[in-house]
């Protein structure tokens, strides 16, 4: 069933206003095209998106139609010279943009003769509406359409929604006080506007249209009508509605609003609600770009005003000086105060006329001093909420106002700041006259401008610890290798004489090689803290794999510092043992939180085979060091002697470490998705599998990334985080046992070594070890499974972003 | 040619603060002419002295605060101010009770919270409370109704009593205790609401004569409904509040509560619900709130009458209110266009 068929009444949006709307001034001028200006000036942006790339040189001749600038990415539109003539310059000129920011232009110089080249204008196409809608699509890129309703929106990307869309919206409203060249178009061309219509339907592969238009345009809906009666049979499925006048009815959210009842807000797109909204400008210019051949070299324009002679609606080139448009229509009136390009309630007021024409302005109003407000001192504000009333997005305006104006942009956020879409109704009905709309514009830069800030501070902040991070580590490792060599040689001279060392001596090596081990994990943080903004993401998967490597080196570091404390253990006090346990404990969730990236490494698309291997090499040998060191420094820890109970206790969490380890078996085992399995099967398995895993994990994952690495389909991306999350499991695994192994290590020493201190960390050093490798299993896993959906969803997202 | 570079919107519809308080002042002009037919030339004393005092005292404190004159005397805000305050003073009440309370509105109420616009309190309604407070006895003496001496005191015994020596005996004949006064009295000497009812003070509806003023009031307001000019949703609250909660006490015990018609035609019901609640500075500004923040004047209006200490509660009722406007607004935000309900 048609959605058509389900529209049987117009909706009303919030607020709105009756605008005197000064439309009879212009709208019985029938559209005139414009004499030949002996220069055009050309903005290279003149779109929504990047600017166009010049394509012609200074001095290079062109014929009208030829390009002049091709879109440069995506969100780009294309410019094609509006007459024949010379390029004289390229070269920054003003344009009309608040800013006042001068926009790279090409300077056209007329030769008079106004001559299609022979290459310009592409073959006519009759039978247009059966068209291959890709085809339609190209060509309308080509011709380098915007959207001429004002936002100048490329109009291609929009067509590119094909498929994702219900209904085509034709928004013929013009709801702006004054502004008639779309009524004037609509009069005049009612078949290339319906014509346009269907071919932006074919483009989308859409059914439904809707065309809403003000009721102050009855001859326009009437010609529309006739025009759809010629069409026939093709235009089945159009619907022409004619909606109350009311500002700002012509806002995309609110004509939505009214033809469909669906309400789309800032957080979502028509496109994602399925409906897409056109001008009928635009349209006409897609008709004449497929039917002609015709680039978008020219627009109607509206020049009115109680300041302007004789009001008109002209057919005006691209990049025509306001001036000749002013100069056509008889000059300025005494009355002339304001230039404004655009309507009243949400125009652009220039401060002179020696500005181009581009392709989104559709109104030259040259207002007399009484047709606007006079920038009146305002008062306060009495909070009467007339500018609520009025608020067609049904905001609460004064409090945006006290919020914006106290720079209390936060809360100015949370009354929904940004879902003001600057129609000026707020403004235009407020007793104080406040300049609410200046307020908005005033939070939203300053908004803006505070995100920019803070993100620059945090690269500076980034950078500065970085650098005092490295300082102090240089200074540290050096006092830690001549501490080093000092402890060993005392250890030698005191090995005849007794087994208990220097406690003081032990105290500082272990002192020494905790500030290391923070150290290492700092630098590590500043690397990455400093790298991630600037670098790009290969960069910084590299980055993360050294950070990896240096953190095993780091590690075996620590050990030779404990090993060097272990040798002078005896002596050392149940604190100090705790405290480098603790240390221990830090240092081994840092290198977790680094593996991820490691493993992210092995995804890279940008590293090499041999740089897989390598990295795969390294890892291995960190992991081996990791493994021979764990031991040792168990035994370091359980060195003291131990009471009976303590035995007792140590015994019972050598139980716990070993059930652990079996209990992180099956999580393995879930990684290689294996999900009817018992938890007695699995862990069978577990064990069968690891040890086979063990041996080919290391090498099998990177080969397969590089392999896979220019193009990945899902597929791919899922066996490859399966294979990534297998080799983490494995690496637990290995940690696991290295870590039960030291239990039973220490076990042993205590055996062997009765004394009657106690000693807390002892017992709490294998325990913990093993519960944390457990949870850095389960956090690799946990961030395996987010990087293969973020993966897997990116491709599909893609499609649809415009 | 060099133009003036203003930002959008280059139109404005012509509204601004002083049509608004203007407009505010038309509307209470049926209510001020039915006061002048039922209670002689009083009130429009009282409104002189009112507006010349408000007038002074805010011409001096613009000056001392430095803000221009001329923009701020023309918004007609201590106008209204002045004009809603004479309205509720007793008609013959002397001339200084009148001075105190503008001048106490306008400079303390008013000026010293930051002027137009940042008042959190009613400033009528603080002049009058102050009054109320301080001066119970001049304050709670009103003129006697037409209808029931037949005559109303005329300009020269209005000023006499105004301006001059106040003689008890002059007095009493020219004032009576209002119908709230007389009801929270009568019934707490052990009356039923139907005995006292009967006492010539009482009329159809509400108090004899003041039917007539509060329907004048009422029509006044529903102009400046009309006219957008005061937001519908605060007397309907306040009155649809007080109606229901009224109709369901006089339902349960008729003999100790008045009816719903009493409370809402006897005493401020009407002018405070249209003229002194939508005070926009002072009240909740979102639709929703506009309408809870009338539901509590009434309620709180019909409580304060009924079980208070006060003869009539809606001056109370309104400060107490703006006390909550603002945490009333926090709550009540309306749903932005496009975002899920």
């Amino acid at each position: 069933m048609s959605v058509l068929n389900t529209i049987t009444r117009l909706w009303r949006f919030h607020g709105g206003l009756h605008v005197p709307e000064h439309k009879a001034e212009s709208n019985s001028a029938a559209i005139e095209a414009l004499p030949l200006p002996a220069q055009l000036v050309l903005p290279l942006q003149q779109h929504i998106g990047a600017a166009a790339r010049a394509c012609v040189r200074v001095g290079e001749r062109v014929h009208k139609g030829d390009a002049l600038a091709r879109a440069d990415g995506y969100i780009s539109a294309a410019l094609h010279a509006p007459t024949s003539g010379t390029v004289v310059a390229i070269e920054p000129r003003p344009v009309a943009h608040p800013s006042g920011i001068p926009v790279l232009s090409v300077v056209l110089e007329s030769d008079g003769r106004d001559e299609w080249g022979p290459n310009s204008l592409p073959t006519p196409i009759e039978d247009y509406l059966r068209l291959d809608p890709a085809y339609l699509r190209e060509r309308v890129r080509e011709a380098g359409i915007v959207g001429l309703g004002g936002a100048a929106f490329p109009t291609a990307v929009k067509l590119n929604a094909e498929g994702a869309i219900r209904v085509l919206v034709l928004n013929a409203a013009e709801c702006e006080p004054y502004i008639t060249c779309d009524d004037r178009l609509m009069r005049e061309r009612a078949h290339a506007v319906i014509g346009g219509l269907l071919l932006m339907r074919r483009a989308l592969g859409v059914k439904d249209c809707i065309i809403g238009i003000e009721d102050n345009k009855p001859e326009a809906a009437a010609a529309l009508q006739a025009a759809l009666e010629q069409f026939a049979d093709d235009a089945e499925d159009v619907l022409l509605q004619q909606i109350p006048t009311l500002y700002p009815s012509g806002s995309e959210q609110q004509l939505i609003r009214v033809l469909t009842g669906v309400e789309i807000g800032r957080s979502r797109r028509p496109v994602d609600s399925g409906i897409l909204c056109q001008n009928v400008a635009t349209a006409a210019a897609v008709h004449d770009a497929v039917t002609e051949g015709r680039p978008l070299i020219s627009r109607v324009v509206t020049v009115t005003g109680s300041g302007i002679s004789t009001p008109r609606n002209l057919e005006v080139l691209i990049g025509t000086p306001l001036s000749a448009l002013i100069e056509y229509c008889g000059g300025y009136t005494p009355r002339a105060a304001r230039l404004i390009i655009g309507g009243p309630m949400m125009g652009l007021a220039l401060p002179g006329d020696d500005l181009p024409i581009t392709k989104g302005m559709n109104c030259v109003l040259v207002a007399g001093a009484d047709d606007v407000s006079a920038p009146e001192e305002s008062m306060p504000c009495i909070r009467c909420g007339e500018c609520m009333n009025a608020c067609p997005a049904n905001l609460l305006p004064q409090q945006m106002y006290w919020h914006a104006r106290a720079r209390e942009f936060d809360k100015a956020q949370q009354v929904n700041l940004f879902d003001c879409i600057e129609c000026g109704c707020c403004a235009a009905v407020c007793p104080s006259h406040l300049p609410l709309v200046q307020y908005y514009r005033f939070a939203k830069t300053e908004i803006w401008a505070a995100e920019r800030e803070k993100k620059k501070a945090e690269q500076a902040r980034a950078r500065h610890e970085f650098h005092l991070y490295r300082l102090e580590r240089e200074e540290a490792e050096k006092a830690a290798r001549l501490q080093a060599k000092k402890s060993a040689a005392q250890q030698r001279g005191h090995e005849a004489e007794t087994p208990a060392a220097d406690p003081k001596q032990a105290a500082i090596a272990a002192a020494l090689a905790r500030a290391q081990a923070k150290k290492a994990a700092a630098k590590a943080e500043a690397t990455a803290g400093e790298s991630s903004n600037e670098l790009s993401p290969e960069q910084l998967e590299k980055l993360a794999a050294a950070r990896a490597r240096a953190e095993a080196k780091r590690l075996a570091a620590t050990q030779t510092a404990g090993e060097a404390a272990n040798d002078a253990t005896a002596a050392l006090s149940p604190e100090q043992l705790e405290k480098l346990a603790a240390a221990r404990a830090r240092a081994e969730a840092k290198k977790a939180a680094s593996a991820p990236a490691q493993a992210n490494a092995d995804a890279a698309p940008a590293l090499s085979p041999e740089q897989l291997e390598k990295l795969a090499a390294a890892r291995a040998r960190a992991e081996a060091k990791k493994a021979a060191s764990a031991p040792a420094q168990a035994n370091a820890d359980a060195a003291p002697a131990l009471s009976p109970e303590q035995l007792e206790k140590l015994a019972a969490a050598r139980a716990r470490a070993e059930a652990k380890k079996a209990a992180s078996a099956p999580a393995q085992a879930n990684a290689d998705a294996a999900p009817a399995l018992t938890p007695e099967q699995l862990e069978k398995l577990a064990a069968a599998r690891a040890r086979a895993e063990a041996k080919k994990a290391a090498s099998a994952p990177a080969q397969a990334n590089a392999d896979a690495a220019p193009a990945l389909s899902p597929e791919q991306i899922e066996k490859l985080t399966a294979a990534r999350v297998r080799t983490e499991a494995k690496k637990a695994a290995q940690e696991a046992l290295a870590a039960a192994t030291a239990a039973v290590a220490a076990l042993d020493a205590d055996a062997q070594e009765e004394a009657p201190t106690a000693s807390p960390a002892a017992e709490a050093t294998p325990a913990p070890l093993t519960e944390e490798q457990l949870a850095r299993l389960a956090a690799a896993r946990a961030r395996a499974e987010a990087k293969k959906a973020a993966q897997s969803g990116k491709p599909a997202s893609s499609d649809q972003e415009q | 040619m060099q133009f003036a570079t203003t930002t959008s919107p280059h139109v404005h519809l012509g509204n601004s603060v002083g049509r608004v308080m203007r407009r505010v002042v038309y509307a209470l002009l049926p209510g001020l002419l039915a006061l002048v037919w039922i209670f002689g030339p009083g009130v429009l004393v009282q409104a002189a002295i009112a507006v010349s005092t408000a007038l002074a005292a805010e011409a001096l404190m613009l000056t001392l605060r430095g803000k221009p004159l001329g923009r701020f005397l023309g918004d007609c805000s201590a106008l209204v101010t002045a004009l809603l305050l004479a309205i509720a003073l007793p008609p013959l009440a002397p001339w200084w009770i009148t001075v105190l309370g503008t001048g106490f509105a306008i400079i303390i109420a008013k000026h010293l919270y930051g002027g137009l616009g940042y008042n959190p309190f009613n400033p009528a309604m603080i002049g009058y409370v102050v009054l109320l407070t301080s001066f119970p006895r001049e304050m709670s003496s009103w003129a006697a109704p037409l209808t029931l001496h037949g005559s109303t005191p005329d300009l020269a015994t209005t000023l006499a009593l105004v301006f001059g020596e106040r003689s008890a005996e002059t007095l009493d004949a020219v004032t009576s205790a209002t119908v709230l006064d007389l009801l929270r009295t009568q019934i707490g000497l052990g009356h039923s609401v139907t005995e006292v009812r009967s006492s010539p003070v009482f009329g159809l509806l509400g108090a004899r004569g003041w039917e007539w003023v509060n329907l004048a009031f009422l029509a006044g307001g529903l102009w400046m409904c009309r006219q957008r000019t005061a937001a519908w949703q605060i007397p309907a609250g306040m009155l649809g509040a007080l109606a229901v909660i009224s109709t369901l006490f006089w339902l349960v015990d008729a003999a100790r509560f008045a009816p719903p018609w009493f409370h809402l035609f006897s005493g401020a019901a009407i002018f405070g619900a249209f003229f002194i609640a939508t005070d926009p500075v002072s009240a909740s500004t979102t639709p929703r709130g506009r309408l809870i923040y009338g539901a509590g004047i009434g309620v709180l209006t019909w409580v304060i009458r009924s079980v208070g200490g006060f003869p009539d509660g809606v001056a109370f009722a309104v400060l107490l209110m703006n006390i909550a406007a603002p945490t009333i607004d926090q709550y009540t935000r309306p749903r932005v266009f496009g975002a899920r309900a």
